[in-house]
């Protein structure tokens, strides 16, 4: 309530501050027209008694100074008492000479005998005692009203003025009682109207504010719904109604949302059933996963171990078969080596031409089978991935010099020329022996399909990491489909012509070795007759 | 005349070869043969030291590898060449220094070929 007053006192303070200046500056106003009105008609009072009463004035005090005794005395009291404000009646005659003054009446001193002459006091007064016109003169500090009146006989003369002198005293206690009246008034007229704008303040605006804070106060603790009771059709009216309805409308909304609330609070439960089920049957699920991936990886393990079992069965089974290869290498190669020996031996030694046909025959069959089983066996042993090679750096030239010598007796039965044109600054990263079987075998085809005149030509030539080593021949040349099949097992360049001399394995086991040595061979030519090149690459050694 | 030992658990072996070489080429060569290690040991020990050896590798009791460490570890017998003969090539790749002999010869045995190469070695050896 009190931020009320508070309101009120802003509001009204400056209110009655207002009034009171207004109602203030009027009263002053009114006050000062008032008694300027008052004293105009004090003094127009006071000019027309001075005017009516000279002739009695003057003929009285005529008769008196004629015939001696007449109560002039008491004609002058009463005309003194017929205007209060008169103060004095002087009897001047044209030179100024004071005749008669009531003041000396009431002091009991008037005796023309006694009191002896007396003039006006100044030279102004005396020159209007004898200015035959009226005069007045309004003296505001003594608050006098000095009036001198000539007075002209029935023959026109002007022997005589009388002089009035009001004062305008009256007029002052006047003003007083009207400042206070007026004063009282404005004071009543202010405290009235002061009084009925604060109860129609308080009643229009005030209280139904109050109302309303009381509205508003219950709802912020929670009351929604509350209605202020204000009747009035004004502003604050529709302010209430607004109130009411917000009150109303925000009430409706609580329940609304208390009822939205509580269903939500029932789905939330809901829902939290739900997702706890489906959490538990997640990690049921999960579990479940667990489980089986346990039994998964149980399964795997034993299926590993069960590979790895496989794996090492065929690991071993492959180095039994290796390990066959070898030993029926072993001995099949043995018993070859009296047969192709001890043959050619008899046969030379035969005389009789059938017998020597005979060994001829078996010397022949006898060659055929061991180059059929050692060249079967070194392709059983190339294409084992167990096979394993010792690979060092040879000096090419040097040891393809070698190769040639070891098989010096093949070049020379079969007339064969060979030249090698090897730098000797080259060198290879190879196998030695896979190495010679390679070039035996590319020698021993070369003298194989060799023509009348046979030349063998050995090159070799860096390349990068590589060197390449081609081996020329002047033989029987290929065709492009012969080129195209002669890395074939078992392909012979002339399958027509039955050569039991032929293997067919020979340039596979070139393949063979060469691409175990990170290399590659090829072959060309320039045609059937014009002789054939295989070339074959080996990575390179850089001589230290 | 070159004294070549040829030492081979099998005496066909040995057999074909001093044929093949009485042969062939005379009296240029003599083929002195030893059927096991112990043999080969014994007659370098008693009679004049062979010009080169030929040494087979699969061998009973005392194969040619403990062989060749041997007649390399004595002294006297270093410096004898030795030529390996071998059914297996395999063999070599699995033995570390296979290749330390003076050379080798696979069988099936060619014996032209055997005397380039022993031909060759001996060449090397002056």
């Amino acid at each position: 309530m009190k931020r009320f007053q508070s309101l009120k006192l802003k509001i009204f303070l400056p209110l009655l501050g207002i009034l009171l200046v207004v109602f203030l500056t009027s009263s002053l106003v009114v006050i000062d027209r008032e008694s300027k009105s008052v004293k105009e008609s004090l003094i127009e009072t006071a000019t027309s008694y001075s005017s009516l009463s000279i002739t009695s004035v003057i003929q009285n005090f005529v008769f008196y100074n004629e015939s001696g005794f007449y109560k002039f005395t008491e004609v002058i009291d009463n005309l003194m008492k017929l205007n209060d404000n008169l103060l004095t009646i002087q009897i001047v005659n044209v030179n100024g000479k004071i005749l008669f003054d009531s003041e000396e009446i009431q002091t009991g001193k008037y005796d023309e005998r006694t009191y002896g002459e007396r003039y006006l006091e100044n030279t102004t007064l005396i020159q209007r005692a004898g200015d035959p016109t009226y005069s007045l003169f309004l003296d505001d500090e003594t608050r006098r009203v000095d009036i001198i009146q000539p007075y002209f006989e029935d023959w026109g003369r002007h022997d005589y003025s009388v002089r009035y002198i009001f004062s305008l005293a009256s007029l002052d206690t006047m003003t007083n009682e009207m400042i206070v009246t007026i004063l009282l008034n404005t004071g009543i007229f202010i405290i009235v109207s002061f009084l009925l704008i604060f109860f129609l303040f308080n009643y229009f605006i005030s209280s139904p504010i109050g109302e309303l804070t009381k509205g508003v106060r219950r709802m912020s603790k929670g009351t929604l719904g509350y209605e202020v009771t204000i009747k009035s059709k004004d502003e604050i009216g529709e302010l209430a109604t607004a109130f009411n309805t917000m009150s109303n409308d925000l009430k409706i909304s609580r329940d609304n949302l208390e009822e939205y609330s509580k269903n939500l609070e029932k789905l939330v439960a809901a829902r939290t059933k739900e997702l706890e089920e489906k959490t538990r049957r997640l990690e049921q699920i999960n579990q479940d996963l667990t489980i089986a991936r346990e039994e998964l990886r149980g399964l795997n393990i034993n299926l590993e171990g069960r590979v790895q079992e496989r794996t090492r069965e065929v690991e071993k089974l492959l180095k039994q078969k290796d390990e066959f290869i070898n030993q029926l290498g072993h001995d099949l190669k043995n018993p070859l080596g009296p047969l192709i020996n001890l043959i050619p031996l008899l046969e030379d030694k035969e005389a009789d031409p059938a017998k020597k046909e005979m060994l001829t025959v078996l010397h022949r069959n006898a060659d055929y089978m061991k180059n059929l089983v050692v060249k079967t066996l070194e392709l059983a042993m190339l294409n084992s991935p167990n096979t394993r090679f010792s690979i060092e750096p040879l000096h090419l030239s040097e040891e393809i010099k070698q190769i040639i010598n070891n098989k010096k007796i093949l070049f020379d039965e079969n007339h064969v020329k060979i030249t090698s044109n090897i730098d000797p600054s080259l060198w290879i990263k190879a196998d030695r022996l896979r190495f010679e079987e390679l070039l035996t075998n590319i020698f021993e085809n070369s003298v194989k399909y060799c023509q009348e005149e046979c030349r063998i030509t050995i090159n070799a030539q860096l390349t990068n990491e590589y060197v390449t080593i081609s081996i020329t021949d002047t033989g029987i040349g290929m065709t492009q489909e012969e080129i195209g099949r002669v890395f074939d097992e078992f392909y012979k360049a002339d399958s027509a012509r039955h050569d039991i001399q032929n293997t067919g394995l020979g340039m596979s086991i070139c393949r063979r070795i060469v691409e175990k040595h990170g290399g590659t061979i090829w072959v060309e030519s320039p045609g059937p007759g014009k002789g054939t090149t295989v070339f074959f690459t080996f990575p390179v050694a850089r001589a230290s | 005349m070159k004294k070549i030992m040829i030492v081979d658990d099998e005496k066909d072996q040995i057999y074909f070869i001093k044929t093949s070489f009485e042969n062939l080429y005379g009296k240029d060569y003599m083929i002195i043969p030893a059927e096991s290690g112990e043999k080969c040991f014994e007659l370098l020990e008693r009679q004049e030291l062979p010009h080169l050896i030929l040494l087979d590798i699969m061998m009973p009791k005392m194969n040619g590898w403990e062989v060749f460490d041997k007649i390399r570890a004595t002294p006297s017998w270093k410096e004898i060449p030795i030529i390996f003969l071998t059914a297996r090539t395999d063999e070599f790749a699995e033995h570390a220094g296979g290749l330390i002999a003076e050379d080798y010869i696979k069988k099936p045995i060619e014996i032209k070929e055997l005397k380039a190469r022993i031909d060759n070695v001996l060449k090397k050896k002056k």
